[in-house]
């Protein structure tokens, strides 16, 4: 029985020691999965405006809202297991400009990132709203895909500066918005909304 | 230009860097005739020499560049960099080439990059950009688009905001006027910036191996 554990042993030590030899350090072009267990980081580049002007002319729509709830992440596409979305749905505190769907006060937005099974994906300087979290949130109408979450979906506008966190009552832009936009940062979230309804005025913006 | 010779703050992406070169590629855009996207490499081997991009048919496939939806208006790239954690056969090993070590294969260490072009976005731009008298084509947009992406694939993440330093990594910004540009108007990967950073951020050219040599690891390290 002893030599029988001590052989287990010696073989398991054996297996341990040569489990590393001949496998491929490269991936390999027809693996079809990228990553095993892993997340993969992704940094996201798209128009950033330069200002808070420029980012409440192009936004459709701007509220201050509190995340309800993070709903399951999905696939874009499902052959392709690395790029996932996630969907959240936004309690609505507040409408800064433009006009919530009737009948509403959630909303959802969809951004990527998240994970479906073994593949994960993480936005760099751009990560996923978690529930309780308060923002002001410069959003644009997403109507070109199905949507089941059963609110109005919108995304935040483009990469970093759609939107702008509260935290201790006063703005923070995420890392990656302009220098623009975090001039705005640590202003008290009254002010700056009444800066971002004056901006609105001023541009003759119509909702 | 603004911001050349001034101290070079461009953060590096998330401290995962390559351990070997050359970095092998493939792939393209409907926007871009492969033309275009070898010269965008070179473009990148031009300006540095550390980690020098190589087009490769078949194994092994270090980036692979295409086009897909992002489904996020606004957006026109994302590049997504795999460590090691994704292999975990050879997660903490020590990455052999050739008899030759590469290093440790460990969390930091590039396994994978992928570089998506959302060439729906790109074309809404170019059009928007058109209609508003720029004249910049999709194809245009799409290079430029491809050129940033591929200096993050290896391993430049973006200038802090708060600077105004000269990249071709900067990221693109939209001017109260109307017009696209980067910061400095730098599209082209130069050396005095971009080419700089990457001698910072690889002090010296990670191990050579040759893309038609197997590469493995073996042992353990951390």
């Amino acid at each position: 029985m002893k030599i029988r554990i001590i052989g287990a042993l010696c073989i398991g030590v054996l297996i341990n020691v040569t489990s590393g030899y001949g496998q491929a350090l490269r991936k390999d072009p027809v693996s079809r999965d990228p990553c095993p267990g892993g997340t993969g980081v992704g940094i996201l580049d798209g128009i950033s405006p330069d200002s808070l002007e420029q980012l409440v002319r192009l936004s459709d729509l701007i509220v201050a809202g509190t995340v309800a709830k993070v709903l399951p992440s999905t696939l874009i596409n499902p052959n392709n297991p690395s790029l996932p979305e996630t969907t959240s749905l936004i309690s609505v505190n507040e409408v800064v400009w433009g006009t919530l769907p009737y009948g509403t006060n959630t909303i959802a937005i969809s951004e990527l990132g998240g994970r479906v099974g073994p593949c994960g994906l993480v936005i760099a300087d751009d990560p996923l709203v978690e529930s309780g979290e308060e923002y002001i949130f410069f959003l644009v109408a997403e109507k070109r895909r199905p949507n089941t979450s059963g609110s109005p979906l919108y995304s935040t506008f483009g990469a970093g500066g759609g939107k702008a966190k509260i935290t201790d009552r006063k703005i923070q832009f995420l890392p990656g918005a302009s220098k623009g936009l975090h001039r705005h940062d640590n202003t008290a979230t009254d002010a700056f909304i009444a800066t971002v309804k004056a901006t609105a005025i001023l541009l003759q913006k119509k909702p | 230009m603004r911001g050349i010779g001034r101290p070079l703050r461009l953060r590096r992406l998330h401290l995962h860097r390559w351990v070997w070169q050359p970095v092998t590629y493939s792939g393209g855009s409907s926007l871009l005739q492969p033309a275009d996207v070898d010269a965008a490499v070179m473009d990148w081997n031009n300006a540095q020499g550390r980690v020098p991009l190589t087009a490769q048919v078949g194994a092994p496939n270090d980036l692979q560049i295409s086009d897909k939806p992002l489904n996020q208006q606004y957006i026109y790239g994302l590049t997504t960099v795999f460590g090691m954690t994704c292999n975990s056969i050879c997660l903490n090993k020590i990455a052999t080439c050739n008899g030759v070590s590469l290093g440790c294969a460990n969390s930091s260490a590039i396994y994978y990059v992928t570089l998506n072009l959302d060439t729906n976005e790109i074309t809404n731009l170019a059009n928007g950009l058109s209609s508003a008298g720029f004249s910049t084509s999709s194809s245009e947009l799409a290079l430029i688009s491809l050129r940033h992406e591929l200096g993050h694939a290896l391993s430049l993440g973006h200038p802090l905001s708060t600077t105004r330093t000269c990249s071709a990594t900067q990221s693109i910004v939209m001017g109260n006027s109307g017009s696209i540009n980067s910061v400095c108007g730098v599209t082209v990967p130069n050396t005095s910036c971009d080419g700089a950073v990457l001698n910072n951020v690889y002090s010296s050219s990670p191990g050579y191996c040759d893309p038609s040599t197997s590469a493995t690891c073996s042992g353990s390290c951390s």
